[in-house]
C-alpha cells in the first residue's frame, strides 16, 4: 500500500502529467495536490469537479442504476482530465483528479496506470 | 426586491452565492457586533440569531488570531454532523455567514464566498456613507 504523497508523486510521472489532486468529494477539499503550477490551480479545479462527481452520481440514483462510477474522462482541446473514484473505502468518498496534456499523453496508458495507483492508495 | 432598494446589489450578490453553490440554505450580513444587517434566507434559522451566532463564532476566532499573533480575522467554518456554519470578515466591521446542509461543497464555497466578500466590503461601506445623514 502507498500513502497520499507517494501516489501523487507516482501520477505525477505518468507522461503528460500537469496536475494531480486527491479530493474528498462530500467537502470538495483536497487531501493532497501536486503540480498544477501557474495556469491551473489544483484547488480550485478539486472544488469545481466535485460538482461534477456529484451531478453523475445524482444523475445515476436519478436512472435508477444501482451502479457506480469507475472513471470520468473529460477531453478538452489540448488537455485530458481523468477522474478516478476510490473504490471501497467504507463511508469516505475520494476521487483522484488527474490533468493531462493531450500531446504528450497516451490515454489508455495513463487510465491504466491510474488505476493501479488508486488502488494501492491507502488513505 | 424592491427597485428602490439600496442594497440590491448586496442582495444580489447574496442571491447568487446562494444559487452557484449547492447545498448554501442562506446568507447573513452582520455587524461584528451580532446585529443583522440584511440576509438572504428562504426557510430555517432565524436570520438574527445567524448573527449573533456569526459574531459569537467571530469573537474567538478574532482572540486566536491575537494570541497567536496571526493578524486579523478572515474567516472561520463550523463543521456540525448535519451542516454548516461559515463565517468570513467583510471589512473590518461586518461578517457574511453562510448557513450549508451537510452536503455542501464547502471548498467550492470558499473560492466563491471570497470575490464576493471584498465586493460587499465596497458596496457596504459606500452605501452607509450615502444612505445614512449621519455624515452630512
Amino acid at each position: 500500500m502507498a500513502n497520499i504523497e507517494t501516489s501523487l508523486k507516482e501520477a505525477m510521472t505518468i507522461e503528460g502529467a500537469i496536475g494531480v489532486a486527491l479530493v474528498d468529494y462530500t467537502s470538495g477539499l483536497t487531501l493532497g495536490v501536486m503540480g498544477g503550477g501557474l495556469n491551473m490551480d489544483m484547488n480550485i479545479a478539486a472544488a469545481g469537479n466535485t460538482d461534477v462527481i456529484r451531478a453523475k452520481v445524482r444523475t445515476l440514483e436519478m436512472l435508477g442504476l444501482a451502479d457506480s462510477i469507475e472513471d470520468v474522462l473529460i477531453t478538452l482541446d489540448s488537455q485530458y482530465h481523468l477522474i478516478r473514484l476510490l473504490q471501497g473505502r467504507g463511508n469516505e468518498a475520494f476521487f483522484l483528479y488527474l490533468a493531462l496534456n493531450k500531446n504528450r499523453a497516451n490515454l489508455g496508458l495513463a487510465r491504466h496506470q491510474l488505476r493501479k495507483i488508486e488502488a494501492e492508495l491507502d488513505v | 426586491m424592491q427597485p428602490s432598494d439600496p442594497y440590491q446589489a448586496v442582495r444580489a450578490e447574496l442571491a447568487a452565492l446562494r444559487h452557484q453553490v449547492t447545498g448554501v440554505r442562506g446568507c447573513v450580513v452582520a455587524g461584528v457586533d451580532g446585529l443583522l444587517i440584511l440576509h438572504d434566507t428562504v426557510a430555517g434559522p432565524e436570520p438574527h440569531d445567524i448573527a449573533a451566532l456569526a459574531a459569537g463564532a467571530h469573537g474567538i476566532s478574532r482572540t486566536c488570531g491575537a494570541a497567536l499573533q496571526q493578524g486579523g480575522f478572515q474567516e472561520v467554518t463550523i463543521r456540525n454532523q448535519g451542516g454548516y456554519l461559515a463565517v468570513y470578515a467583510v471589512g473590518d466591521l461586518a461578517l457574511l455567514a453562510v448557513i450549508g446542509d451537510s452536503g455542501l461543497n464547502i471548498a467550492r464555497l470558499h473560492l466563491e464566498a471570497r470575490p464576493v466578500t471584498a465586493r460587499l466590503a465596497g458596496l457596504l461601506r459606500i452605501q452607509t456613507v450615502e444612505s445614512s445623514g449621519y455624515f452630512g
